[in-house]
């Protein structure tokens, strides 16, 4: 029994029927918007595989089944696949896309109509179409919990007031000093407000709020974007300072805020007397600097500063001599 | 897929009614403050909250909202586009609607599982029907059908009940079909 035309028109579009010298005997519709009215073989495709001089030194082994593939000469970019069997004497190809499918659909302005229902053509295109969009889904779902995480991060190491760092975000940069302390030295500054309380308790915690703002302010500007500024709470603050900074670097860095605060520092433009004490304390002073110590020397050296009066700024001498 | 379900739902209000009805509708469903969009189970049952909540703000019966939505998703064009995979006209795409849990779930792999059923009852009469849906889902699909009767240029006559949808093709060729070309433009983003 043999397959009549109209059954191969039927049934598949991407056929061709060749003659032994290359005469195109039939084609399907779909091949014919790619090779165009072309008879002959050698007027619109070139055998790619199998690797052949020509048609008739291929012709063995097509019809033996090996895998098959064309070129078209308009269209070089879109192969051809497929495979080949005996008929009427002549070859009968049955050709495909592959996944130039997409390719093949734009350059040749392909529509449904050009495939038949047993073709995964359909399926392939919304296969396609659907990983596309659910990956761009995905990816902005994924931004978006990353932007949360990031604000959840930063929220929870922030001081909601100044918008320093907090005690939380302050402990773990100075953890990760002292780890880098051997290659990277840094110095520890405490800080306290002086006279903070009377405004709270004088002009109430609004203008309490809006002094520490305002300090929160006068740090940041006077310390460097490698150093780290946080608000423990109440007046208190703590600093980081990376670098080996000499004692009279800290000292003078010390008196330099202090004079700011204790200048600028105002509320409803009136200079409100707030002031600053500072007790430093430097990983370079320590064979192997400890968090724990530095933290408690800087505020040793921070009492010595408020018990001989206030407003100023010292460093903690001889570590690890004090008990 | 909930996450991609709450953000459709936040689209929908939020365009057809307004970013302050959204937040409004968020804080009168007690939802201002997660992060909606990004929940992956329905916890508390927040999708169905915001809808009702929805609805009532508007005065609007919850099922006329659903099939609102529907419509309202079958415009969108990345899933438009989709769903005229299935048929190259609308009595096809009706007839291949029993193969669309199917695709859906070759893409959506946490889809729960599904099934649609076509019932051809004349000409062009089909019943199509659903035991697993869960309830309310076959209004978003009634609105879903008539708008895509509307992209293919059909006229249908859509009727819904508890359990099935009723749909007569009344004109194949009623209006011109929206454009579909099997493969998108280089520059247009799905």
């Amino acid at each position: 029994m043999i397959l009549s035309l109209d059954a191969l028109h039927a049934l598949l579009p991407m056929h061709l029927l060749l003659d032994p010298d290359g005469t195109i005997v039939s084609a399907g519709r779909t091949i014919r918007k790619i090779i165009g009215p072309a008879r002959w073989i050698g007027d619109c495709l070139t055998i790619e595989r199998p690797v052949c001089r020509d048609l008739r030194d291929g012709w063995p082994r097509m019809l033996a089944g090996c895998r098959i593939l064309l070129r078209p000469l308009s269209a070089p970019e879109v192969p051809l696949r497929g495979q080949a069997t005996a008929m009427s004497g002549g070859l009968l190809l049955n050709l495909g896309f592959g996944i130039a499918l997409v390719d093949a659909i734009r350059r040749f302005s392909l529509t449904d109509a050009d495939f038949v229902p047993s073709d995964l053509a359909m399926e392939f295109l919304f296969l396609h179409e659907a990983n596309r969009a659910v990956m761009t889904e995905l990816a902005r779902a994924n931004n978006r919990l990353e932007e949360a995480r990031e604000a959840a991060q930063t929220l929870a190491l922030t001081d909601p007031l100044t918008g320093l760092l907090n005690r939380r975000g302050f402990e773990s940069c100075l953890d990760e000093a002292v780890r880098q302390a051997a290659i990277h030295p840094f110095a520890l500054a405490h800080m306290d407000l002086d006279h903070f309380k009377q405004v709270n308790d004088r002009l109430g915690h609004q203008a309490g709020d809006d002094v520490l703002q305002q300090v929160a302010q006068i740090l940041r500007v006077e310390t460097r974007s490698s150093d780290r500024v946080a608000r423990m709470g109440g007046d208190e603050f703590l600093i980081l300072l990376s670098g080996n900074g000499s004692p009279d670097d800290l000292q003078l860095l010390g008196r330099r805020i202090i004079h700011r605060i204790s200048a600028t520092v105002e509320i409803d433009n009136l200079c409100c007397g707030v002031s600053a004490s500072l007790g430093f304390a430097r990983s370079s002073d320590y064979p192997s600097p400890c968090a724990e110590t530095m933290l408690a020397d800087a505020d040793a050296a921070l009492y010595a500063v408020k018990v001989s009066g206030r407003g100023d700024a010292s460093l903690h001498e001889r570590p690890g001599v004090r008990a | 897929m909930q996450g991609m379900i709450n953000r459709w739902l936040e689209g929908f209000l939020r365009t057809s009614y307004g970013d302050a009805f959204w937040n409004e509708a968020l804080v009168a469903a007690r939802l201002a403050n997660s992060d909606f969009l990004t929940l992956s189970t329905d916890r508390k049952g927040a999708a169905r909250r915001i809808l009702l909540t929805a609805a009532r703000k508007l005065e609007k019966p919850l099922d006329e909202m659903l099939e609102d939505l529907g419509a309202w998703l079958v415009q969108r064009e990345s899933l438009r586009r989709l769903l005229r995979f299935s048929g190259p006209d609308f009595a096809e795409f009706v007839q291949s609607l029993d193969e669309l849990p199917g695709r859906a779930r070759l893409v959506l792999l946490d889809m729960p599982l599904i099934s649609l059923t076509v019932e051809r009852t004349g000409a062009q009469e089909y019943r199509i029907g659903s035991e697993e849906m869960p309830l309310g889902w076959i209004w978003v699909l009634a609105g879903g059908l008539r708008g895509m009767a509307d992209d293919y240029g059909a006229l249908a006559v859509i009727a819904v009940s508890d359990k099935w949808i009723d749909l007569s093709i009344v004109v194949e060729e009623f209006a011109l079909s929206r454009p579909f070309l099997l493969m998108p433009q280089p520059e247009v983003a799905p």
